[in-house]
């Protein structure tokens, strides 16, 4: 008897059918498994799986030569740390060195020659081969009218050698390294000296008082662990002459607040004192050649002038030079700012002459000679950009290596011949100088091929060490060394240049014959002299194991010849219209826009603002107030070189009536990797005849 | 078209024009099902909240509507255990918009956190000393209970009725209606009081944290009493709005009027209590947490008007006026007040939630602010316009105002009779059958 | 599960504020040694992962007197009725007994955030993004310590993986404790001043403990009653006195510096 179907029994068997499900294990076994897909979401990552090492090397990343320990899942290191004992860095790693593994696979990495069509924000890349990028190089450099130059921003390490021997076959070589340079007093002082010129560096930790014009020391200099160290030790007394308070100031013991510009006027002052007053012993002064033009020069800087320029109190002035020529072991120092640059020629000059006059080049506790491995200078002899002319580079070829220090492309710019300049990168990742280039060849990134690490800026012993690889090179990459040797064989040089590892062998070798000084060994924290090693091969071991070899220091004897240089020093009449500000640019080494940083920085910068993002300016309350600012609301920048809209903070510490300028990455975009030829307030600054860009006339555009 | 789901002895507009009603609101769904979608699938950056907000605009509405949708609690507990039957006409509509408000705020709340697969964890690792999980139980007990007293509300419709099983089941369920009464308003009160003891158990917010009586802050009997206050009040201005959409009279005026004087009842009670527990807060209880209380207010745009304003211009005041059995008859200060009390309550659920996370803790904080994304308040919008269809198909097939009949029969006469007496030439607007009734004995002579 | 151990531990931490120079360093081990991913385009200081969160605070005096003070903040570990621990509605937080480390259980998290109300330190993070890395720096991921997805809370639980870690290590060495030098959390080792001191508050005989008592340690918010186990160190008399300073800035501070 066939029944119906109403819609009543559907509904019935529905019903029911939802009832029964209950009591299976299907709804119950479904949101269990829920829970688990929710952990296993596709998009998170699945970890490695393998043995836990540890291995030993040194980073790249600037020219501090920290020792590092990787620790590493199946060979891909995961995690950087310092190495505990060792004798330059002291355990210690900066915030970018830890995470220098990153930079293998930074968002912009480039592992393949480019070339790039069109120019800035707009230029596309297209992949070339190798072969076609160097020929293309070769052409320039045989056509070219204008000069060749190469740009090492980490002179000292063995490439260099290779860079100025080849550049030495061309007619209009030129070897330039970074205009801003951490050793800046030293390299001074190096170009006053009469004498056989070795490297310098400073003996802190003997020293009992430095007085740093500027020089960031407790935020990234030279090698951040050993001025840790020098910190914690509390010796020796710091003060610091800076026109912000920057995180030195704030760590230093007296922190003395200077107009901005005017650091030049106070080094004058204090020799001032320092003949007037005798604070000093003849014999100092007469150590110069010139010490009679240095008199007259430094002679109308008397305290009260000096006091109207700088804004500091002429007792403190007097003050000041009192105590450092009461010190013992007194050192001067002054510095480039990582985003700000050099100071002009006259300042630096002033400012290391204040270390001929206190008589401590050459002496323990000042500022000493070290050995050099014979063969190989561990700092270049720097060319000043203001020595070359403009428009006159005809082919510019930038190694991959990053001084961590700012270097805006419009000083760059200005010296090459405009429309005929031809630039190639080696660098690894794309940055703002690179993505003007009109080639890339990359070479191996940090940590992916083998690199020396020479005595670090400011060291007082000669160093050496190895930077092993840690990560595999990556194929289309090519070892800046090898892309000298093409270059050559393309232009008939009869150049002998041997490949990486073979041109590193060489000068371990070197090393080695000298027979001195001693290797720290990572895996047990121990030391090793070098007589008790038994062959160049073994020392190779072990510094490709992670070894630094250290000399002891040398025994110093004092300086007593030079020409200081510095002629009469013109104070300019201040010519600043109304409502316009000196803004002082500032940065934070290794990470100013120039290069990249490792994407996870941005805990740092965006993610905490613990450093100033790009493109925000800090002014006083008082300012802000004056000029309608608030950082609720962007403002209207403007300079010479054009207007940016920036963001303003408000910020009790900066100078009334000065504009702080932070030069910093641009935010991170891993999912939209920004061209890094955006807008950036470091194309705002004003790059003087001198080469300086540290202050630069600003306003805010009134909406 | 649909007539035969129509009541009896009602008058609904044509089917047509019906469908006019709801299409802009399920226009205004659409949109909040994307917005929603969005938050879903690509994560809850879509909204303007951030680690010093992690409570917005979701969790401040979802308070404040649990707070309103209280009236379906309150209304059944007047009805079913303190037997007034004056609130037999307004128990269904209190009823549906029980339903709509907390099922709208589970809605808001599975999408406002960031793992909605795993709500169930609550229930299998409750943590008996949270706030939050009592909030979870008594939510889900307390929806399930509405639901099953809105079943009969639909059952009860013409056609379904038909059906013998489901009329005896509604009549049996409506048997039980006092004891689901019983139980709703167990539940509520639990879940209204741990809403607010969500916040006054937070130590880490010295503007918030309550001293307590046993295990529950303050803010836990402060927030059942408010939301009594506001469900009657609620449930007033919610028929009023029907009753103005509709065009009909559909509760007797002694209705409004018992719901704004036990709307004022609870009020006063809710103000007084309020107010001694604020003196406490202001010289016991923050201070003795390193907070003086007026530092509070001390920052931009929240000061001390707003604990004004809370306590007095949107409590003393229209409590004094609900209380006025003189103010009460006249419909402007009924409504007014009613209106400012419902406004009250959305403050102080603003003020517990947005201004508490606002408010800088450590010493160096910022004061920051908040304010939201299209994304969260299309979701929210989704919830109004899920509302407003459902509240509005099941006005239009079920009798959510038992007194509607009686009175549109009554209307129907008095406005008739007026039009004679008026001698206007437009009558006042009346059904098409009755015009058409009118007209035929108007030309039939008896 | 813990086994029952002869001592409780309570591991807590001295950071001297004098030291600190706001690198960062400490910030960028945390995040590299804890998986955290690092910012999509749209994030910033609001919506951020940041366990390690370094604020810069002034002593609100005029140029040339203002100075300021790095002040590195992170889950405080509090002792006392844990704010986070008490309102988490289903157990996702895990106070270990043996250790009062307040851990986060991501897995269990409904990512209800009320946790994030509860803590007046905001030491918690909430992910609003899904955590994306290069393809290649997804396999330098730590193997120890497991990627989170979004919509869920997380934040600073003293390097959990390493102390996982050291007491496996000590396990299979056939020993009941575990030794200290294999237990430091990742902010702790790369801190070139060594500003922050770690340990076990409960053995007087550790650095940690004595610097914790030292009359220039003092904690934040104290008067909560939340018992954190974090101190902070200064020798300046105003770094003291902001911690002890309750909240609010008045209009003119706030926006006027």
């Amino acid at each position: 008897m066939a029944k119906t179907l109403t819609r009543r029994d559907i509904l019935k068997f529905t019903g029911g059918g939802i009832l029964g499900l209950m009591f299976s294990p299907l709804p119950w076994k479904l949101l269990d498994d829920s829970s688990i897909w929710t952990q296993n979401w596709g998009l998170t990552p699945k970890l490695a799986h393998g043995p836990i090492a540890e291995q030993f090397s040194h980073c790249t990343l600037c020219a501090g030569g920290c020792g590092i320990k990787a620790r590493t899942v199946s060979g891909m290191p995961y995690s950087i740390t310092g190495i505990s004992g060792h004798p330059i860095s002291y355990g210690t790693v900066c915030a970018r060195g830890l995470a220098g593994h990153h930079m293998a696979y930074h968002p912009l990495r480039i592992v393949h020659p480019h070339m790039f069509t069109g120019k800035g924000s707009d230029s596309a890349m297209t992949a070339v081969s190798l072969q076609s990028a160097l020929d293309a190089t070769a052409q320039h450099i045989r056509e070219t009218r204008g000069s060749i130059a190469i740009l090492d921003q980490q002179p000292g390490r063995a490439i260099s050698e290779i860079y100025k021997e080849f550049l030495s076959t061309l007619p209009n070589g030129i070897f330039l390294s970074s205009p801003s340079n951490e050793d800046a007093t030293l390299l001074a002082i190096q170009a006053m000296v009469h004498q056989q010129k070795s490297s310098y560096g400073f003996d802190f930790e003997n020293a009992d008082l430095i007085l740093s014009f500027g020089a960031p020391l407790f935020d990234y200099w030279g090698t951040p662990g050993r001025m840790s160290a020098l910190r914690n030790a509390g010796t020796p007394k710091i003060i610091q002459v800076d026109s912000r308070y920057s995180r030195t100031a704030m760590q230093s013991d007296e922190w003395i607040a200077i107009q901005p510009g005017t650091e030049k006027y106070l080094a004058l002052g204090v020799a001032h004192l320092f003949l007037t007053e005798k604070l000093i012993p003849v014999r100092n002064l007469r150590s110069a050649a010139d010490f009679a033009a240095y008199g007259k020069t430094v002679n109308e800087f008397i305290p009260e002038k000096v006091s109207l320029l700088t804004g500091i109190d002429s007792g403190r002035v007097r003050e000041i030079a009192r105590t450092l020529a009461s010190s013992q072991r007194p050192i001067v120092v002054s510095g480039a700012d990582p985003g700000g640059g050099p100071f002009d020629g006259e300042t630096e000059k002033a400012i290391a002459a204040l270390n001929i006059l206190l008589g401590n080049v050459g002496t323990s506790g000042g500022i000493v000679s070290r050995f050099d491995i014979p063969g190989y200078k561990n700092s270049s002899d720097p060319i000043r950009w203001s020595s070359i002319p403009d428009h006159s580079i005809g082919v510019l070829i930038v190694d991959g290596a990053d001084s961590g220090y700012a270097l805006p492309w419009s000083l760059v710019q200005r010296k090459l011949i405009p429309n005929e300049g031809f630039i190639v990168s080696l660098a690894p990742v794309l940055n703002e100088i690179s993505a003007h280039a009109d080639y890339l060849i990359p070479s191996p990134g940090h940590l992916e091929t083998l690199q020396d690490i020479p005595t670090p800026t400011g060291f007082p012993a000669g160093t050496f060490a190895l930077s092993t690889p840690l990560l595999k090179k990556q194929e289309g990459t090519t070892d800046s060394v090898d892309v000298i040797r093409e270059l050559s064989v393309r232009l008939n040089k009869q150049l002998e240049i041997p490949t990486q590892e073979a041109l590193l062998k060489q000068k371990s070798a070197a090393l080695f014959s000298q027979k001195r000084g001693s290797l720290h060994i990572p895996s047990d924290n121990s030391i090793l002299p070098i007589r008790d090693l038994s062959s160049a091969d073994d020392l190779w071991t072990k510094l490709t194991e992670g070894a630094v070899w250290i000399d002891e220091l040398l025994k110093q004897t004092s300086v007593k010849s030079f020409t200081i240089g510095l002629a009469a020093v013109e104070v300019p009449n201040p010519k600043q219209g109304t409502n316009e500000l000196p803004m002082i640019a500032y940065g934070w080494r290794g990470a100013t826009s120039t290069a990249q940083i490792s994407p996870i920085m941005s805990k740092v910068f965006q993610e905490t603002e613990l450093r100033a993002v790009n493109g925000t300016v800090s002014v006083n309350p008082t300012t802000a107030l004056q000029y309608g600012l608030s950082k609720e609301e962007p403002a209207d920048l403007s300079t010479i070189n054009g207007t940016m809209k920036v963001r303003v903070k408000v910020d009790p510490t900066v100078r009334p009536g000065v504009i702080e300028a932070s030069i910093a990455p641009l935010p991170n975009g891993i999912e939209t990797p920004k061209h890094p030829a955006g807008n950036n307030i470091l194309n705002l600054c004003e790059v003087t005849n001198d080469g300086t860009w540290r202050m630069t006339t600003a306003k805010f555009l009134k909406v | 078209m649909d007539k035969y789901l129509i009541p009896r002895g009602v008058q609904r507009t044509s089917f047509g024009k019906f469908l006019l009603w709801i299409i802009p609101w399920t226009g205004l769904l659409l949109l909040g099902l994307y917005a929603i979608y969005l938050c879903l699938a690509e994560g809850l950056f879509h909204t303007n909240m951030d680690n010093r907000f992690a409570f917005g605009i979701w969790i401040f509405l979802d308070l404040t509507v649990i707070a309103l949708g209280a009236g379906a609690f309150f209304t059944g507990f007047l009805l079913y255990i303190l037997r007034r039957k004056e609130l037999k006409a307004v128990i269904n509509s209190a009823v549906v918009i029980g339903l709509i408000c907390y099922s709208g705020a589970v809605l808001v709340l599975m999408v406002d956190v960031g793992q909605p697969l795993r709500a169930w964890f609550t229930f299998w690792h409750p943590n008996t000393h949270s706030m939050l999980t009592e909030v979870t139980f008594c939510l889900t007990c307390y929806l399930i209970v509405l639901l099953i007293e809105y079943v009969p509300i639909v059952l009860k419709n013409r056609q379904l009725r038909q059906i013998p099983k489901f009329l005896v089941f509604e009549f049996e369920l409506h048997k039980l209606m006092p004891v689901l009464a019983g139980i709703g308003t167990f539940l509520s009160f639990f879940h209204q009081g741990s809403l607010g003891g969500l916040f006054g158990v937070l130590r880490g917010r010295p503007f918030a944290f309550r001293e307590e009586l046993g295990i529950w802050p303050s803010t836990f009997f402060l927030f059942v009493i408010s939301a009594a206050a506001a469900g009657p009040s609620f449930i007033m201005l919610t028929t009023w709005l029907v009753e103005k959409i509709t065009r009909k009279q559909l509760v007797k005026p002694e209705v409004y009027k018992f719901l704004g004087k036990v709307s004022g009842v609870m009020l006063i009670s809710y103000v007084l209590l309020k107010s001694v527990d604020t003196l406490i807060w202001i010289n016991s209880t923050s201070p003795g947490n390193g907070f003086p209380a007026f530092e509070f207010y001390a920052t931009q745009s929240f000061g001390t008007w707003i604990l004004f304003t809370e306590i007095v211009a949107f409590g003393l005041l229209p409590a004094l006026v609900l209380l006025s059995r003189r103010l009460r008859e006249q419909r402007k200060y009924l409504f007014g007040a009613g209106f400012l009390v419902c406004s009250g309550i959305m403050l102080n659920r603003f003020v517990m939630t947005i201004q508490t996370l606002a408010l800088p803790t450590l010493p160096f904080d910022d004061f920051l602010t908040y304010a939201p994304s299209w994304e969260e308040v299309a979701t929210f919008l989704f919830v109004v316009a899920y509302g407003m269809i459902l509240y509005s198909v099941t006005f239009r097939y079920a009798t959510l105002f038992p007194q509607e009949k009686e009175l549109s029969q009554l209307n129907g006469e008095l406005s008739m009779q007026e039009f004679a007496r008026s001698g206007k030439r437009t009558p006042p607007w009346q059904p098409k059958f009755v015009t058409q009734l009118m007209d035929k004995f108007a030309s039939t002579k008896l | 599960m813990e086994t029952t151990t002869e001592k409780k531990q309570k591991y807590g931490m001295v950071i001297d504020l004098d030291k600190c120079n706001g690198c960062g360093s400490c910030a960028v081990a945390c995040a590299i040694e804890n998986n955290v991913p690092p910012a999509l385009e749209k994030m910033n200081k609001r919506n951020g992962l940041t366990w390690l969160n370094i604020s810069t605070v002034s002593n609100n005096e005029q140029f040339p007197k203002s100075e300021s003070v790095f002040v590195p903040m992170f889950c405080q570990q509090c002792e006392k009725e844990t704010p986070c621990m008490t309102v988490c509605p289903q157990n996702a937080v895990d106070v270990d007994p043996t250790t009062g480390i307040v851990g986060q259980v991501p897995q269990r998290c409904l990512g209800c955030r009320y946790c994030m109300t509860a803590c007046p330190y905001h030491a918690r993070y909430f992910n609003w993004w899904d955590p994306e890395w290069t393809e290649g720096m997804k396999q330098q991921l730590n193997p120890d310590v497991a990627p989170r997805m979004r919509g869920v809370v997380e934040k600073c639980n003293f390097c959990h993986g390493r102390l996982h870690a050291a007491k496996q290590k000590a396990a299979s060495q056939g020993n009941r404790e575990i030794d200290p030098a294999d237990y430091i959390p990742a902010c702790v080792e790369s801190c070139p001043n060594k500003a922050i001191t770690f340990g076990d508050l409960n053995d007087e005989s550790t650095l940690v403990a004595q610097a914790a008592k030292h009359e220039h340690s003092f904690r934040f918010l104290s008067r909560l009653g939340t018992e954190p186990k974090v101190y902070y160190h200064s020798k300046k008399q105003w770094v003291r006195a902001m911690a002890e300073k309750s909240l609010t800035r008045s209009h003119q501070e706030e926006f006027h510096g």
